[in-house]
C-alpha cells in the first residue's frame, strides 16, 4: 500500500482529518487538486453502530468512550488504563487526570499519554478517529471583534494579524458548511456584526426549561450596580441576557441529516448525527474523487530540502492499535498542510530535525513552536434548584451568557463566558458512571456519594439516610434528578511562553516516537478571571435560590486556592477540550510561526492549520474560527501557484 | 403450574454484532444460561417446597412473578417494565367480592420485542439462584393480597414484598438468606434503573465501607437504552431519546406517561 501512494506527486498532502484537515481537503478536492490525507487513527466507519455499541456498553461514559484506541487494558484482569507506551497512536483521556498515587495519576506515564510536568495538569483531551472531533459539543460561536486585538485595545495578551472583518464572510461560509442553527438578531452582542441580509442556515435551537429558569431568575428585576459592579463592564449592567448558543446541530433536516431529537449526548456522540462532525465533510471530500484517505498512518518527519521547501513527509503504518509497525513510506507533494491539533502538530514539527539541519524542529526559527499552549480552563459549579427544572433533556447545552466576555475589565483580568448545562449532575457528581448512577445507587443502597441522601447539615456523612424500594424510590429520585443544575465558566487564558509542548526524552509511544511533554500553569491574569467567575456564580446561584453542591476533592490536582474578599476560597478547573496556541500566527517571523494565512514563515509550501495558530483564545469555543480560517487558507492555497 | 412459552424457548440470547471485548464475558454468561435452561426440567413450580436453583427464565410463571417483583421494587408499572403484561382474570369494575384469584397459567408476561426482562431474569438467576427463588416465592405468597375491602390489591402486594426486604443487616430476627434476598433485590432494582449489574456482595460491602469505589458492568447495550432512572425524571437514558425535536423547551408530559404512575 505504501508503495502506491508514494509513487504519486500529490498536489497537497494533509496530516490529520479533523475540522481543519477535512474542510481544506474538501475545498481542494472541489478545486480539482489531488489530495492525500494521512490520519494517525482509525478510518471512518460506514456507520456509527460500533461507536454506539461501545458507548452504551461503557461503564465510564467519558468523552473518549465510543472511540478507539481502547481506554482500558483489556488484557489486564484489573482493567487498568492502557499503557500509552504500547499504543501506536495514543491519546489523553479524562480518566488520566486523577490525583497523584491514585487511579489515573496525571503524573504517571504508565497511565497518562501526555507526560505532564506541571505545575498544574493540562486538563483537555483529544481523540484520533477522523480527527477525533466527532465528540465535540457543536457550539459555533464567533469571536467578538475585540478578541482579535487584545493588545491594542486593552494592553494585554496579543493581537491577531487579522481582524473580525477579515473573517466575517468566512464565518458565514463555515456556518453553511457545518450547518449552524441560530438567530442572527440574538447573536448580535459584544460588537458582532453580520453582513446585510445574513441569515444562519437553520432557525435557532429552542432553549431548555433549565435555560428559562436561569433567565427568569437572573432578570426578574433590574440588576443593581451593587450586584454587577464587580464585572467591570464600564457601564451599568441591569440585565444579563441568557442567549441561545449557535450550534452545528440541525433544527430541521439539513444536507440529508435529521433534526436533533434531544438525545442529551452531543458529547461523546450524537446517535442520529443531527450534530455535524468532520466525517460528513470527509465523505464529501472523498466523493470529489480527488481526495484519498489513508488511516493508521502516522507522520513522523517533515523533510525540508535545501531550498527551505518541504519535499516529503515520512510516515509509519500499523494494523492494530498495539501491534507492530507494519510499513514505512514517504509522501511527496507540492504543498503540505499539518492539521493535527495544538499538541500533535508541534510534536510533529519538533520531531522533524532533518538530521540536525532543523535541529529545533521544522518551522521553528522563531523558537515559538510548542509555546503558548492554551485551553479555556473551565470552572464548573453545581447545585440544587428549589423547583423542578427538568434537566437531562435536549442538547447538552442550548444557552449561555456571552455578553460579559468583553469590556474594560480585560485590562485587569481574564474574560469568561457562561455555559448552562442541560445534563444535571451527569459528569460532576463523584463516582464511576456519574449520574444517574451515583444518586440512584445512593437511594437504593443507603449510600451518600451524591450528598443528597442526608439533610444539608449532615450532607458529608458517608452513609445515606434512606434505602428505598418502590414508589418511595421513584418519588425521591424524581425530586432529586429534576432539580439538578450545573453551569460552567470558560475562562480566557493568557498565551504564556512557558506553557509548552516539547518532546519527552524518556517516554515513547508504540511506534517508538517521543510522546508529547507538557508544562502548564495558570497566570495571575487568568486566575483573576476565575475570581470574577466565582463572583458571577454567587450572583447567579443567589438569584436562582440554588443550594450549592460543588465539591472539590482534597487531592484534586486541578484545585485552585484563591482569596476573595479576604477569605480563602477553593476553586477548580477542568479542560474545555479547546487546545490552542503552540504555533501562533503573526506578521513578525521572529515572534510567530505562521502568517495570517496560516502559512509557515520559514517554509513557503507548509501550512499549519487549526487552533494551534490562535495567538489568543478568547472565550468562544474555537471550532467555528478553526473552520473559518481553514476555508480561508484553502482559498489561499487554491489561489497560489506552487508549481515552480 | 407454569408452562414455558414455546416461541421463547427457541430464541437465542440477544447478541449485538461487533460487541466490544468487554461484552464477551456477558455474552458467555448468557450462552451458558441458555444451555442450562435447555437442560432444565419444564414445569418447575414454586409452590412446592424449596428446591435449589429452580427458577426457569423460560417459564411463564417465573417471568410473571419476576415482573411483579420488579414492579414492586422499582415502583414502575408492570405494563411499562414489560409491555403487554396482563394478569388473568383482569379485574372488573365494580370488582367482584371476593375476587377470583389470579391464574398465572392464563396471564401474559408481556409481548414486547425488546424483551429486556428476559436478559434480567436470566442474569439474576445465573448470579444468585437461591436468593432469586426466595424472592419469587415471596411474590407468589402475596400474589392475591387483599385490602380491607377484600379486593385483590396490587399496592398491598407491593407493600408486603417491600416490607419483607427492608431491615437492617444486623437484625437478629433475619436469616442470612433474608440478607441475600435483600441485596439481590437491590441489584435487580439497579439493573432496571441503570441497565447495569451491581453484584449483591458489592452492595453489601459498600454498606460496610462506603468509601469503596462502586464497580458495575453494563448488562448490554440494549439494557442501557432500556434503563429507567432518567425516565423516572421524565427524561431518557442519555444517548437514547425517543422524543422529538424541541421537546426540551416545554415541561415534560405527566410522569404516568413515562412510568405508569403519578409521582408525589
Amino acid at each position: 500500500m505504501a508503495g502506491e501512494i508514494d509513487k504519486i506527486l500529490w498536489d497537497v498532502a494533509i496530516i490529520g482529518s479533523g475540522f481543519a484537515g477535512a474542510l481544506i481537503a474538501n475545498e481542494l478536492g472541489k478545486g480539482r487538486r489531488r489530495v492525500i490525507i494521512l490520519e494517525a487513527g482509525e478510518g471512518i466507519p460506514p456507520n456509527i453502530n460500533k461507536y454506539m455499541s461501545r458507548f452504551y456498553s461503557a461503564s465510564a461514559k467519558v468523552p473518549e468512550s465510543p472511540y478507539t484506541p481502547e481506554i482500558f487494558d483489556l488484557s489486564d484482569p484489573k482493567r487498568g488504563l492502557s499503557d500509552p507506551n504500547k499504543v501506536n497512536a495514543g491519546r489523553p483521556t479524562v480518566l488520566s487526570l486523577g490525583p497523584k498515587g491514585k487511579f489515573g495519576d496525571w503524573t504517571n506515564p504508565k497511565q497518562a499519554y501526555l507526560i505532564q510536568k506541571g505545575p498544574r495538569p493540562f486538563a483537555s483531551t483529544y481523540d484520533r478517529v477522523a480527527g477525533g472531533t466527532s465528540h465535540w459539543l457543536g457550539t459555533c460561536l464567533r469571536f467578538v471583534p475585540n478578541d482579535f486585538k487584545m493588545k491594542s485595545q486593552y494592553g494585554q495578551l496579543a493581537d491577531w494579524p487579522i481582524e473580525y472583518n477579515d473573517l466575517n464572510s468566512w464565518y458565514g461560509e463555515a456556518e453553511k458548511e457545518l450547518g449552524v442553527s441560530a438567530d442572527v438578531d440574538e447573536q448580535k452582542f459584544g460588537g458582532i456584526e453580520f453582513p446585510p441580509g445574513h441569515t444562519y442556515p437553520m432557525p435557532k435551537i429552542p432553549n431548555s426549561t433549565t435555560d428559562q429558569y436561569v433567565n427568569d431568575s437572573l432578570n426578574k428585576d433590574p440588576l443593581t450596580e451593587g450586584e454587577t459592579g464587580f464585572l467591570g463592564m464600564g457601564k451599568p449592567v441591569t440585565k444579563i441576557p441568557v442567549r441561545g448558543v449557535p450550534a452545528a446541530r440541525n433544527s430541521e433536516p439539513y444536507r440529508n441529516r435529521r433534526a436533533c431529537a434531544g438525545n442529551t449526548n452531543c458529547i461523546p456522540i450524537c446517535p442520529i448525527q443531527a450534530k455535524y462532525d468532520p466525517t460528513i465533510t470527509l465523505n464529501d471530500a472523498r466523493n470529489t474523487r480527488f481526495v484519498t484517505f489513508q488511516e493508521r498512518t502516522v507522520a513522523y518527519e517533515i523533510v525540508v530540502g535545501t531550498n527551505d521547501l518541504v519535499s516529503e513527509i515520512n510516515y509509519k503504518r500499523y494494523e492494530t492499535e498495539t501491534g507492530k509497525e507494519t510499513d514505512r513510506g514517504s509522501i511527496k507533494a507540492r504543498v503540505f498542510v499539518i492539521a493535527a491539533n495544538a499538541i500533535e502538530t508541534p510534536r510533529l514539527l519538533l520531531m522533524s530535525t532533518n538530521g540536525g539541519r532543523t535541529a529545533k524542529g521544522v518551522a521553528n526559527k522563531s523558537d515559538m513552536v510548542g509555546r503558548n499552549l492554551m485551553d479555556h480552563p473551565y470552572y464548573v459549579v453545581w447545585g440544587m434548584s428549589p423547583k423542578r427544572i427538568y434537566p437531562y433533556r435536549g442538547p447538552l447545552i442550548t444557552s449561555g451568557i456571552g455578553d460579559l466576555c468583553d469590556g474594560p475589565f480585560r485590562r485587569e483580568r481574564a474574560a469568561f463566558r457562561v455555559d448552562i448545562g442541560n445534563e444535571g449532575w451527569n459528569f460532576v457528581v463523584g463516582g464511576i458512571g456519574g449520574d444517574p448512577n451515583v444518586t440512584t445507587l445512593d437511594f437504593v443502597n443507603g449510600l451518600n456519594k451524591s450528598r443528597l441522601n442526608a439533610p444539608l447539615e449532615r450532607r458529608d456523612s458517608p452513609l445515606g439516610d434512606e434505602a428505598l424500594f418502590g414508589k418511595q424510590l421513584v418519588d425521591r429520585l424524581h425530586e432529586k434528578f429534576a432539580r439538578q443544575f450545573r453551569c460552567g465558566f470558560l475562562i480566557e487564558q493568557t498565551p504564556d511562553r512557558d506553557n509548552r509542548v516539547t518532546l519527552s526524552s524518556d517516554h515513547k509511544d508504540g511506534l517508538g516516537l517521543p510522546r508529547p511533554q507538557i508544562s502548564y500553569n495558570l497566570s495571575d491574569y487568568t486566575r483573576r478571571g476565575f475570581i470574577a467567575a466565582y463572583r458571577m456564580k454567587n450572583l447567579l446561584f443567589g438569584k436562582m435560590s440554588l443550594t450549592e453542591f460543588t465539591e472539590i476533592g482534597p487531592e484534586d490536582p486541578t484545585r485552585l486556592e484563591e482569596e476573595v474578599d479576604g477569605k480563602p476560597v477553593t476553586l477548580n478547573y477542568t479542560g474545555a477540550g479547546h487546545i490552542m496556541g503552540t504555533c501562533p500566527m503573526g506578521d513578525d517571523p521572529k515572534q510567530s510561526v505562521v502568517d495570517k494565512f496560516q502559512r509557515s514563515h520559514d517554509h513557503k509550501n507548509l501550512y499549519l492549520v487549526g487552533s494551534s495558530t490562535f495567538p489568543t483564545g478568547a472565550t468562544a469555543n474555537p471550532t467555528l474560527t478553526i473552520a473559518a480560517l481553514s476555508l480561508r487558507t484553502a482559498k489561499h492555497i487554491l489561489d497560489t501557484d506552487f508549481r515552480r | 403450574m407454569s408452562c414455558a412459552l414455546p416461541h421463547e424457548r427457541s430464541v437465542a440470547p440477544n447478541t449485538i454484532e461487533g460487541e466490544p471485548v468487554n461484552a464477551v464475558t456477558r455474552r458467555t454468561v448468557l450462552t451458558g444460561a441458555a444451555a442450562a435452561t435447555a437442560a432444565a426440567t419444564v414445569g418447575a413450580t414454586l409452590d412446592t417446597p424449596a428446591r435449589a436453583h429452580s427458577v426457569d427464565p423460560n417459564s411463564r410463571e417465573d417471568m410473571l412473578l419476576f415482573i411483579l417483583l420488579s414492579s414492586a421494587l422499582t415502583g414502575i408499572a408492570p405494563s411499562k417494565l414489560a409491555p403487554g403484561f396482563a394478569l388473568a382474570p383482569p379485574t372488573t369494575n365494580p370488582p367482584t367480592v371476593p375476587p377470583p384469584p389470579f391464574d398465572l397459567s392464563k396471564s401474559v408476561p408481556g409481548s414486547d420485542p425488546v424483551n429486556v426482562k428476559r436478559e434480567y431474569l436470566t442474569l439474576a438467576n445465573e448470579k444468585s439462584p437461591s436468593a432469586l427463588e426466595n424472592l419469587l416465592r415471596l411474590v407468589k405468597k402475596n400474589l392475591n393480597a387483599p385490602n380491607a375491602d377484600r379486593a385483590i390489591d396490587a399496592d398491598k402486594r407491593d407493600e408486603a414484598i417491600i416490607k419483607a426486604l427492608q431491615f437492617n443487616d444486623d437484625d437478629q430476627s433475619r436469616t442470612p438468606a433474608d440478607v441475600d434476598a435483600k441485596y439481590l433485590a437491590r441489584s435487580i432494582v439497579l439493573m432496571w434503573y441503570l441497565g447495569a449489574w451491581y453484584e449483591p456482595a458489592e452492595l453489601k460491602a459498600l454498606r460496610k465501607d462506603p468509601t469503596r469505589v462502586a464497580t458495575f458492568q453494563i448488562v448490554s447495550p440494549k439494557a442501557y437504552t432500556q434503563a429507567w432512572a432518567l425516565r423516572v425524571a421524565q427524561a431518557h437514558p442519555m444517548g437514547f431519546s425517543e422524543m422529538q425535536f424541541g421537546y426540551w423547551t416545554r415541561e415534560p408530559n405527566e410522569t404516568s406517561d413515562f412510568i405508569g404512575r403519578r409521582v408525589n
